[in-house]
């Protein structure tokens, strides 16, 4: 008799495994073979992380169609299981491992559209949490400016791509018109945000896009103005920051002693 | 639909009565019509994020129903080490929502750090029983809370067992001290598919150990051109598991009676109709069995 432990192992790797035969001979056969029984479990397997990815990405499935989507997200199980008792996390490689799959093809533009979809799902299950106001900025004396460094809006995200994936995920909405878009038409640089119980999307240039990514990074804001300084001489840190500020993308600013 | 009376139920205890499981899909008609069911069940991961629209809707239902936070991914059975993330998440949730009731499965799901979100059934091994009793009261101990133990739907089970699965589960119960939550469609199923007497499983169970009683529906797949019974929680309940519903009744008494209901939702009213049926058999049984 295997103990309850290397039973468990063998019947998991059965499954994910496509070999029945190291778990078989522990099972009852009955009517039905033992494989057909497993057959019931390693379906269950797939089709639950099958929907929990297309409810995460709901466009690139659209985009894909669904019998595209099901063997790439079955190619994603095989190398990314889920890893707990809660299946939400799972999306969390998708868009890494569609960039590893899809990088240099016509499909080069979905890895950006699935961390869009991702970025959504963050952000709709962050917490919620106080925002820093450009009052508590105007408090900080002018000499220590270059030494704040700021700390990121759980409810927010920051996306970019080479490629107009905010018009291709808006259009491709359940109730959107079909709409064909040139796929060279321009990047988009996007801050993603939760205000109540709404997700919204703002459009940033790519400068202020560096620029808030360097602050979510936690770059010291002198540093953060100097590089963008040197890729934009127009560089405006007075409206790039207040921008960023209004769009809620800081929890708070810190000025270590 | 019929508006419901908070004022009737009070929501720090949980009435012997039908409740409804609750889908983020009916939230909005929840609110909107107050039906009138006893209670409501959730599962707890729906809930284990910090923010989100389900919070702000659980936040203005849950003022009005008793509540029952049912989990799906503890995997109790395992052999991995339970999850403390997992535990933290379902302890925030319990503190957060204040549930009358909170159930896990008799299962396992995971192995080697894979999971497969799955209620996969165990051996019923002296070495199996032995495991579950520690870790419930590891769980029980993390979280504060007494915990109901439901059984799953099985489709196959293992040469190795030395027990039958109600004498397990009546075991299990004996160890901990902990409550059954008894699902009888999984029951029903059960027994089609391994062909045994639904009502010897009933009987195997101690009167009072039954808190918690689960109704769903199934569907039926062909395998190697035989049947089998799959719990997809997608119909109706049939009739034989109605029938099955009053023999536990007069067996158990009554106790808080759940209408699942987690593939292909119909309108609210479907369930708030089940739950009546639900309340009206009981009744019926509970009267006769008296």
């Amino acid at each position: 008799m295997l103990s309850l432990r290397e039973l468990q192992l063998r019947f998991v790797a059965a499954l994910y495994e496509n070999n029945d035969a190291i778990v078989s001979d522990h099972l009852d056969d009955g009517i039905l073979s033992a494989s057909a029984r497993l057959g019931v479990y390693r379906n269950n397997l797939r089709e639950g992380f099958i929907k929990t990815l297309a409810l995460e990405f709901p466009v690139v499935e659209r985009l894909v169609g669904a019998d595209f989507f099901r063997r790439t997200a079955l190619d994603f199980q095989s190398q990314h299981p889920s890893r707990c008792g809660d299946l939400t996390p799972v999306g969390t490689p998708f868009a890494e491992f569609l960039r590893a799959r899809f990088a240099a093809g016509e499909y080069a533009w979905l890895p950006d559209i699935a961390a869009l979809e991702w970025a959504l799902q963050c952000v709709a299950i962050a917490p919620d949490c106080e925002l820093a106001t450009t009052a508590a900025l105007a408090q900080v004396p002018a000499h220590r400016y270059p030494d704040l460094y700021f700390e990121s809006s759980p409810a927010t995200r920051l996306v970019e791509s080479r490629y107009p994936i905010l018009r291709i995920w808006q259009s491709n909405q359940p109730d959107a018109a079909p709409e064909s878009i040139d796929l060279d038409s321009g990047g988009e640089y996007l801050l993603v945000r939760r205000r109540a119980n709404e997700l919204e999307f703002v459009k940033l240039t790519p400068t202020d896009f560096t620029f808030a990514r360097m602050l979510a990074r936690r770059t010291p804001l002198g540093l953060a103005t100097d590089a963008s300084l040197a890729a934009d001489p127009q560089f405006d840190l007075g409206r790039a920051l207040r921008s960023l500020m209004l769009a809620g993308a800081f929890a708070r600013i810190v000025l270590d002693d | 639909m019929q508006k419901h009376a908070p004022s009737v139920t009070d929501p720090r205890s949980m009435p012997a009565s039908a409740g409804i499981g609750l889908r983020a899909e009916h939230h909005a008609a929840v609110l909107a019509t107050s039906p009138a069911v006893g209670w409501l069940e959730v599962h707890s991961e729906n809930y284990f994020a910090p923010a989100g629209t389900a919070h702000s809707a659980l936040d203005a239902i849950r003022a009005d129903y008793p509540l029952s936070l049912h989990g799906v991914g503890l995997s109790l059975g395992a052999t991995d080490p339970l999850d403390r993330e997992h535990l933290a998440h379902l302890k925030l949730a319990i503190r957060r929502y204040e549930p009358v009731l909170v159930s896990e499965h008799l299962c396992w799901g995971m192995a080697g750090g894979r999971h497969t979100n799955d209620l996969l059934p165990l051996p019923y091994t002296r070495e199996a029983l032995r495991h579950l009793v520690s870790r419930i009261a590891c769980a029980q101990e993390a979280l504060g809370r007494r915990l109901l133990i439901e059984n799953v739907s099985s489709y196959l089970t293992f040469r190795d067992s030395q027990m039958t699965e109600w004498d397990f589960l009546a075991a299990l119960a004996r160890e901990t001290g902990g409550g059954i939550l008894l699902d009888i469609n999984n029951i029903y199923v059960g027994a089609r598919n391994h062909g045994f007497d639904a009502l010897d499983y009933l009987a195997a169970l101690p009167r009072n150990a039954v808190e918690e009683i689960h109704l769903a529906g199934h569907s039926t797949r062909m395998l190697d051109g035989h049947q089998l019974l799959v719990d997809t929680h997608n119909a109706r309940v049939c009739d034989d598991v109605w029938a099955l519903y009053a023999a536990a009744v007069a067996r158990f008494g009554r106790v808080p009676t759940l209408i699942e209901w987690d593939i292909d939702l119909p309108a609210l009213e479907v369930l708030v109709d089940e739950a009546h049926h639900a309340d009206r058999i009981a009744g019926e049984s509970h009267a006769l069995a008296a």
